[in-house]
């Protein structure tokens, strides 16, 4: 079912890839699933609860989980999630989120700003 | 000492990024920049080298792929905003431009808040992904994927000589074409201005090159004086803008006229004899060659595409006739629209029914798919998503596109 690497998981002892922090969030997540799957409101709120503190690097653990367990509901909702708190930001925001520097000569940088001009404007305040 | 320091935090924190994006697959990556907004993904090319590339490459041809697999080939532009009823004032109104997904979706590329007389605006022609739409006062020319969107200069009138009388216009063809030769786009509009009460003036082609810094239209005064009637739109193909008009009043012969993008000269074509010519034919594209469907009134009803071959010659190529799809709509209305997409279907719009009918040419099956709310004004128009952009590399650079507006979503 959806579960099939969760059973692998009990079964293997030395399993680095899944920390028990993790586990018990993400596990949980098919039954509340199926629980309020018809109404989409109370989901999206439970979604918001679960993720309004957690920091991008969590976010990446947990994706990571989702991803080793198989479990695609989970991965996409995370994924949501990210695209949700990148969506619209400055380039700036989104190198702080995933912690990346730019490793562009300053030259090629502007150059870049202006073949897409129109789209670094109206972007949110960080 | 502190440059020891600051260089030794800057590498922890690239440590940091390191780990944190390299842990995470690309696929997964991609799947998140595939629920966010193309023009938000463009953007973040200049994150770093590394996201460059991903998005460059791997990203931008998923994204395409997955955008030809899904959609129908069909865009959507509706006016969600309530129709004005005072025709000469401007109000601003929510212009939505959708895509037609396979299975009857809708995926909302844009909405912006656009300027229109009496809140009437429609899509006049779409070419590379690229999007023309006017209310016949103004202009715009945008990629709704991208979100790079430009407002073509107004064409202001001359004032009347006498300065009495107030100068009208009246615009009967509105074009938009490419020409691979110039890499240009270029809007054309067939007009007449005329003085009240004085009717003896010239119809005249205003051209005007989309996203270049010489941003002004050109009057071309020499142009067939035919009697053109609005709507039957334009058709682009290998550089040249395609259009019909009446040439002679009382047998009501059409001709086919071929505007040149790359030179703005104009060509003459005579459409196939067999054409019924009660009802104007319309111009449309298939299978990479332009094609005239025209419905035929006579023995039995029937709609005929001719595609137009070597040497301006044209070959009947298909017929539908009407008794084989028992359908009950008036097929030769004037303002039944026919239109072909790449995919080898015919849309049959006819004002009279909601839906719009979907023939397959070559399997002659249809169906019909109900597009959104007949109450509020709606263009459908050939569509695939595309990257292409309006303004050309070197005007970026000099940073002379004075026209380019941000699509603030």
């Amino acid at each position: 079912m959806k579960f099939c690497t969760v059973k692998q998981y009990f079964d293997d002892e030395n399993n680095n890839n899944v920390t028990n922090g993790i586990a018990t969030t993400v596990i949980p997540l098919p039954n509340k699933h199926l629980k309020i799957k018809a109404n989409n409101k109370e989901m999206e709120q439970y979604e918001q609860e679960l993720l309004r503190n957690v920091m991008p690097q969590e976010l990446t653990k947990l994706i990571l989980a989702a991803n080793y367990l198989n479990f695609k509901e989970a991965l996409d909702f995370f994924c949501r999630t990210v695209a949700n708190a990148i969506q619209n930001k400055s380039v700036d925001y989104v190198r702080k989120f995933f912690g990346l520097e730019s490793d562009f000569e300053p030259g090629e940088e502007e150059k870049l700003c202006k073949e897409f001009a129109w789209s670094f404007e109206g972007v949110d305040e960080d | 000492m502190a440059e020891f320091r600051v260089k030794e935090k800057r590498k922890a924190a690239m440590e940091t990024g390191r780990s944190f994006f390299d842990s995470i697959p690309h696929q997964i990556i991609l799947n998140i920049f595939l629920k966010l907004q193309l023009r938000c993904v463009l953007r973040l090319k200049s994150v770093c080298k590394a996201w460059y590339v991903l998005i460059h490459n791997d990203f931008t041809d998923l994204y395409f792929k997955l955008s030809r697999e899904n959609s129908f080939g069909i865009g959507i532009g509706i006016s969600t905003g309530p129709r004005a009823f005072v025709y000469d004032s401007k109000t601003m109104i929510p212009y939505e431009i959708s895509s037609l997904q396979i299975g009857g979706g809708i995926k909302t590329l844009m909405i912006k808040n656009i300027s229109a007389i009496g809140g009437c605006l429609s899509i006049r022609y779409s070419i590379n992904g690229l999007i023309f739409l006017s209310d016949d006062d103004d202009f715009y020319v945008f990629n709704p994927s991208t979100g790079e969107f430009v407002t073509l200069p107004r064409f202001i009138h001359h004032p009347c000589p006498d300065t009495v009388n107030v100068m009208k216009r009246r615009i009967y063809e509105t074009g938009f074409g490419y020409s691979p030769l110039t890499n240009q786009y270029k809007v054309i509009i067939i007009f007449k201005d005329f003085c009240e009460k004085k009717s003896v003036s010239k119809v005249k082609v205003a051209v005007i090159t989309v996203g270049s810094s010489s941003n002004s239209w050109r009057i071309i005064d020499d142009f067939p004086q035919y009697k053109y009637r609005g709507g039957r739109g334009t058709v682009c193909l290998n550089g040249t803008i395609y259009l019909m008009g009446f040439c002679d009043h009382r047998t009501h012969l059409v001709e086919v006229l071929a505007f040149d993008v790359a030179d703005e000269t104009v060509r003459k074509i005579t459409p196939p004899p067999e054409i019924c010519v009660k009802i104007l034919p319309n111009l449309s594209e298939l299978e990479g060659k332009l094609c005239l469907i025209d419905f035929n009134d006579f023995d039995e009803k029937s709609i005929e595409i001719y595609m137009m071959v070597e040497d301006h010659q044209w070959e009947s190529r298909y017929t539908f006739f009407a008794k084989d799809f028992k359908l009950d709509f008036d097929y030769c209305r004037c303002c039944t629209q026919y239109q072909c997409l790449s995919n080898g279907k015919l849309i049959i719009w006819p004002e009279s029914i909601d839906g719009r009918l979907f023939l397959d040419i070559k399997s002659k099956t249809y169906e019909t798919i109900e597009v959104a709310d007949s109450n509020f004004s709606i263009s459908l128009f050939p569509y695939e998503e595309s990257l292409a952009s309006i303004c050309s590399m070197n005007d970026i650079l000099t940073a002379n596109c004075l026209e380019v507006e941000a699509n603030v979503p």
